[in-house]
């Protein structure tokens, strides 16, 4: 498990971080929720914190960081910032079971103030695990031509381990 | 998770804020109550209508009866809530469009299976009674959803099932560094339930009822008095804040047929633009071709 202490939530991620390989690549990301119950309290919430964190960091890092985009970790409703888009972060153990949420994450990226042209939201889900039925179901959302996002948010949903 | 909904939804388009966002809500919840379909609790976005100090992305869940006062509170220039899951979610807003913030449209998400009126005629006409509008439109929802739906991908088989031969296609690169396949796309600029963009967010929907504001006839090609004067309207009625017309008993279904050549007039009339179905055919077919069986005929 890794611990909380190496990460302060209101803290910017200092240059270190972003180049500390061995710190962030080989942390075991699918693994970060077991186990489910730390010293009789649900560690869920901090593990998906880390979990989301982590992914964001590896994956700005293996392409978005050379193309030109900027980390915000403790924006609002996106995670990446570049000339052309806002790109929100999201990784998922279970993605079919993950509509909801994810919606909600469409929707707050959708509802920006005064964004760039492009708004992505850029899903990193666990090798081998469903996700037909997410990309279904948030397409639909998302597609609709008269609906509250008019197909304005693009929507990458693809397998992810830190080590590529 | 959701299949697309085929119920009755409601679009508002307003060329300017309504004066009071508290308003427009209490009417929404009257109406709703009136049709015992107000949820007792709902999930607000804090990010919609909220000034920058205030947005997040926490969804604040709350019971029903307080939104209004959180509205008031806040100041909020929209609102968006959400109850329910899956085929029982309901999701109604009212958006500003987040770079232009001159058009905000008013809206709704209703699944399959959630509780909710499938008329909305009596509250979009005390809305833009007391809020001046664009217009105003109600409609199935999968029907405009099929022929407003520009994605060529896998996804248009999964929707609406084999997808007409004569539309045109194009592609374009998927953005950013992340290698994807292109986006593909169809040219559904002549389908007769096609939406046309009047502003940023707002759009005209050509449905068997609609209502026609004020600031609507700037996009028209046709005037107020052409519109009254056309033939074949089964009900119009001009009002100081909207002009109502009706052309069709039953929100329409298909583009093939009475109905398609209905919504042609329709496209004639109010932005000289013709129709064809299917696409490429250069006429509008008396036989119901393509789309999800839902929305065929009855055989009867």
């Amino acid at each position: 498990m890794i611990s909380l202490i190496q990460f302060d939530h209101s803290a910017k991620p200092s240059k270190r971080l972003y180049s500390a390989p061995s710190l962030v690549l080989e942390a075991p990301l699918w693994e970060i929720d077991v186990p489910a119950i730390v010293d009789n309290e649900p560690a869920i919430p901090h593990n998906y914190w880390i979990r989301g964190l982590l992914g964001e960091l590896a994956i700005y890092k293996r392409f978005y960081k050379n193309a030109g985009y900027t980390h915000f970790p403790t924006a609002q409703a996106f995670d990446l910032k570049s000339v052309a888009e806002y790109v929100q972060i999201k990784t998922l153990k279970n993605p079919d079971g993950a509509y909801n949420a994810m919606k909600n994450a469409v929707d707050a990226l959708a509802d920006l103030p005064n964004p760039p042209s492009g708004l992505k939201l850029h899903i990193l889900k666990k090798p081998g695990s469903g996700s037909d039925q997410l990309e279904t179901a948030l397409r639909n959302y998302i597609d609709d031509p008269n609906g509250s996002i008019l197909g304005r948010v693009q929507l990458i949903i693809q397998e992810f381990e830190l080590v590529p | 998770m959701t299949s697309i909904s085929n119920r009755v939804h409601f679009s508002i388009g307003f060329a300017n804020l309504p004066s009071s966002v508290r308003d427009v809500w209490d009417t929404l919840i009257m109406f709703l109550i009136a049709h015992d379909a107000l949820p007792k609790n709902l999930n607000l976005s804090q990010m919609v209508g909220h000034p920058e100090d205030l947005k997040s992305e926490q969804i604040l869940k709350l019971p029903s009866t307080n939104v209004g006062d959180l509205i008031s509170s806040r100041n909020l220039s929209g609102f968006k809530v959400y109850a329910g899951k899956s085929a029982k979610a309901t999701d109604y807003y009212l958006l500003d469009y987040r770079s232009s913030r001159n058009d905000y449209k008013l809206g709704c998400l209703i699944e399959n299976e959630a509780k909710a009126p499938s008329d909305w005629a009596l509250f979009i006409e005390e809305v833009i009674a007391k809020h001046v509008c664009i217009g105003a439109w109600q409609y199935i929802n999968s029907y405009q959803f099929w022929q407003g739906d520009k994605t060529g991908d896998r996804f248009y088989e999964t929707r609406w099932g084999k997808m007409p031969s004569g539309y045109r296609t194009w592609t374009e690169p998927f953005p950013g560094p992340i290698p994807q396949p292109d986006r593909v796309f169809i040219d559904i600029s002549l389908n007769p339930g096609r939406f046309k963009q009047l502003t940023s967010i707002v759009s005209f929907v050509p449905t068997a009822e609609m209502w026609l504001g004020p600031h609507f006839w700037q996009y028209a090609k046709c005037t107020k008095e052409e519109a009254l004067a056309a033939d074949f309207f089964i009900e119009k009625r001009a009002t100081p804040h909207f002009l109502y017309l009706k052309c069709w008993p039953e929100p329409f279904t298909r583009p093939d047929g009475e109905q398609g050549r209905m919504q042609q007039r329709l496209w004639k009339l109010f932005f000289h633009e013709d129709c064809e179905w299917p696409p490429g055919s250069g006429t509008i077919c008396d036989e119901p071709m393509y789309g999800p069986p839902e929305l065929m005929p009855d055989p009867d």
